[in-house]
């Protein structure tokens, strides 16, 4: 078995396990990335079972025995770049996925209509494992981060205007604040 | 009126993809598609992060919806036409399919928006609107399959007034690149 065909089986838990540990640390919304997993690790079998299309197979000595579409390694990588999306680590997560993607059709694992396949479908199984999520209750729809952060700073703003106008109004505060230094020249 | 632009938009974006698949073939399409999919995924994030640009601000107040990710409906469409063409039997079948989906849902959501008989099993939707979404989506596509397009187009629409949590994109697609098999 070549290096290449061997390492497919192998490296797909290796960037599994790496991506994963990653996501636990940096995405905010793992519940639906793992829903998303364990959704693709069911359904990426079933599919290439079913649609039973070749690999391609050029550039490497022995190919994985399975079909080929869809990439499952594209369909992994991808629910985690879909998973990051709209915090700082999409830029860690979407050229890790490339990376994965063009490795695969580079090796000759994977057509590129194969790679577009998995990535399609890890993007659209993250999106809908978070309806799913949302639909009974596990989690509340998305915020942004920077929505979020955003919303914090008004509150703050809100709160701090709210305690000084308790005291004295903002505007007569600024005005008795002016008003010694006149009398005073 | 934000409705019409954003369904107008929905129809036009489908034709185009549907037209670019018929030329490019499904291997080609696929790839084009993932590079669209690179691109919008891109877009997305440098939107959330405060990226600004006039074109696409423009765009996105005229169509999109109140919702957290801007350009979501877009992706969604992208994500429905990559799925259609990787599971279909064929590609002629999935641009029928995406044409059915693009015409249909949009002429559904139109009508529907001014119907009022409520379907019983989802309040919804309206008869108006499935009934729109037949009729046509079959206008579309029977040039293409000829009467075996008004059973598919009879079997989208009842999948589209379903009431199922996820997008229509992905359940009208999958469906139709279910019925590829079976039709």
């Amino acid at each position: 078995m070549s290096l290449a065909a061997g390492a497919s089986s192998a490296d797909l838990y290796l960037v599994l396990a790496c991506l994963g540990f990653a996501a636990l640390i940096f995405c905010h919304n793992r519940k639906a990335i793992f829903l998303a997993l364990l959704l693709a690790t069911v359904s990426v079998p079933l599919l290439k079972n079913a649609i039973n299309e070749d690999r391609p197979c050029d550039g490497l000595l022995s190919c994985p025995d399975d079909s080929g579409m869809p990439s499952g390694h594209s369909a992994f990588a991808f629910i985690f770049a879909a998973g990051s999306l709209g915090s700082p680590a999409f830029w860690f997560f979407f050229p890790a996925a490339l990376i994965v993607g063009f490795s695969r059709e580079y090796w000759g694992a994977h057509s590129m209509a194969q790679v577009a396949s998995g990535a399609g479908l890890g993007v659209a199984l993250f999106f809908i494992s978070e309806e799913l999520l949302i639909y009974f209750g596990a989690i509340k729809r998305r915020t942004h981060w920077r929505v979020k952060r955003f919303v914090k700073k008004r509150i703050l703003q809100m709160r701090k205007a709210k305690k000084v106008g308790s005291v004295v109004p903002a505007k007569q505060n600024s005005k008795q604040a002016k008003a010694p230094s006149v009398k005073k020249r | 009126m934000k409705e019409l632009y954003r369904k107008l938009f929905h129809i036009t974006f489908g034709a185009v993809i549907a037209s670019g698949i018929y030329f490019l073939g499904r291997e080609d399409g696929l790839a084009a598609l993932f590079v669209m999919l690179i691109a919008g995924l891109v877009l997305i994030q440098w939107k959330l992060s405060g990226f600004e640009e006039k074109v696409i601000d423009f765009f996105l107040s005229k169509m999109e919806r109140k919702v957290t990710i801007p350009g979501i409906g877009a992706l969604m469409f992208l994500l429905g036409a990559i799925l259609a063409l990787s599971f279909s039997k064929t590609a002629f079948f999935a641009v029928v399919v995406l044409l059915v989906f693009a015409f249909g849902d949009g002429a559904s959501t139109l009508v529907g928006m001014k119907g009022s008989h409520r379907i019983f099993y989802n309040k919804r939707k309206t008869w108006e609107g499935s009934l729109a979404f037949f009729l046509t989506a079959s206008i579309v596509s029977v040039f293409f399959l000829g009467p075996t397009a008004l059973l598919l187009c009879l079997i989208l629409a009842v999948v589209e007034s379903l009431p199922i949590p996820f997008d229509d994109n992905f359940t009208i697609t999958l469906a139709g690149a279910a019925l590829s098999y079976i039709l």
